[in-house]
């Protein structure tokens, strides 16, 4: 039964990973593919990690992949916001911020 | 289902790679190796899921701690025009 | 069949990372190759191997790769194309302006790092803020570079390109104030 979850869990998250790699290539603009493939794949790390801990049971093993996901949901969105923040900051401007299209 | 999750993270990795080359501006590389660091995070941990030895879990922890400076790292120095 | 796979990936960076003309394209591909060879050392049966290849090759020799690259001075180049609305992104990947090139080849033997970054903004907005080598903005066709008179690079630019008889490039040189 609990195999069962974990697996539909995993299949769940797999979709997300691959969507994300799937914006990475689909979109034309820097700023767009870095907010979509960073969002994309925290929500499928979450997922993952979550189908591994269901699977697992309540073992040390999960104590510390519950370590590892809590470090990763500190650490993730900071490195993704420094690379955006490099890239505004040094001036990188494809679009004129008045046109949307 | 774990092994089919593993080998599925790896092409994507392989395909992730192929942004880091071909990526027009040093921005788009660095958003590459981002996505491949947390990718490889999955991998360790379903590893040590499918071996049954939990001390891969260490490393994974460490990975996870200090992967994120040479990103940060990368990303001042090109933003603040070589100085670190 | 996953080694195999990151034996190939492992590869191509290391094939990538010594190609490469530019530096710091080039500290990224290492990183990405001791991220990818910390994992493979894992497969392989030696996770006290990986965790120092994680600690020492994917962060220390980064951050010492970048503090060599500090002594190597970097030329910032900013295009800028005021009449279009948004740059294309197969003009970015393609590198379609032929100036660009000429720029990076003169950088390279002279022993500069050429950075350069696209934008939309105007001439005057970029001068203002610190740090700018040369400006190209296009102007129907014709390309106008500015560029500072204490900046002996760019002098040394304009005296080749004068001797060339490069057309449709003029340069504007602003005096240093007194």
């Amino acid at each position: 039964m609990r195999e069962v979850i974990s697996n539909i869990i995993i299949i769940i998250s797999l979709i997300f990973i691959l969507t994300g790699v799937f914006g990475l290539y689909r979109f034309r603009n820097f700023y767009s593919r870095i907010a979509i493939a960073s969002y994309i794949d925290t929500a499928g790390y979450l997922l993952l990690m979550l189908g591994v801990i269901v699977r697992s049971g309540v073992t040390w093993f999960s104590a510390k992949v519950i370590l590892i996901t809590v470090i990763v949901v500190l650490i993730n969105p900071v490195v993704t916001h420094s690379i955006a923040r490099s890239a505004y900051h040094g001036g990188y401007r494809i679009e004129n911020e008045g046109s949307h299209d | 289902m774990i092994e089919v999750a593993s080998y599925l993270i790896t092409v994507l990795i392989a395909i992730t790679a192929i942004r880091i080359i071909i990526g027009p501006t040093v921005w788009d590389r660095l958003l590459g190796f981002n996505i491949v660091l947390s990718k490889i995070l999955m991998l360790i941990v379903l590893f040590s899921m499918i071996f049954d030895k939990t001390y891969l879990l260490d490393i994974a922890i460490t990975y996870a701690l200090i992967g994120f400076v040479s990103t940060l790292f990368i990303a001042r120095f090109l933003k603040d025009r070589g100085r670190i | 069949m996953i080694e195999k796979i990151f034996y190939v990936i492992l590869i191509i960076f290391a094939f990538f990372s010594v190609q490469t003309p530019k530096l710091r394209r080039s500290v990224v591909y290492l990183a990405v190759f001791s991220a990818v060879s910390a994992f493979t050392y894992i497969l392989m049966g030696a996770p006290d191997a990986a965790l120092a290849e994680a600690v020492i090759g994917s962060t220390i020799a980064t951050v010492i790769y970048l503090a060599a690259l500090n002594k190597y001075r970097v030329f910032m180049v900013y295009l800028t194309d005021e009449k279009r609305e948004r740059h294309q992104e197969e003009h970015i990947s393609r590198r379609k302006e032929s100036i660009l090139l000429a720029i990076e080849n003169f950088c390279i033997l002279r022993e500069l790092e050429p950075q350069i970054i696209y934008t939309v903004d105007s001439v005057d907005k970029i001068k203002e803020k610190p740090g700018w080598d040369l400006i190209v903005s296009k102007n129907s066709g014709n390309y106008v570079l500015h560029g500072r008179e204490q900046n002996y690079h760019v002098m040394a630019l304009k005296e080749e390109w004068e001797g060339k008889q490069r057309k449709q490039v003029e340069f504007i040189i602003e005096k240093e104030h007194e």
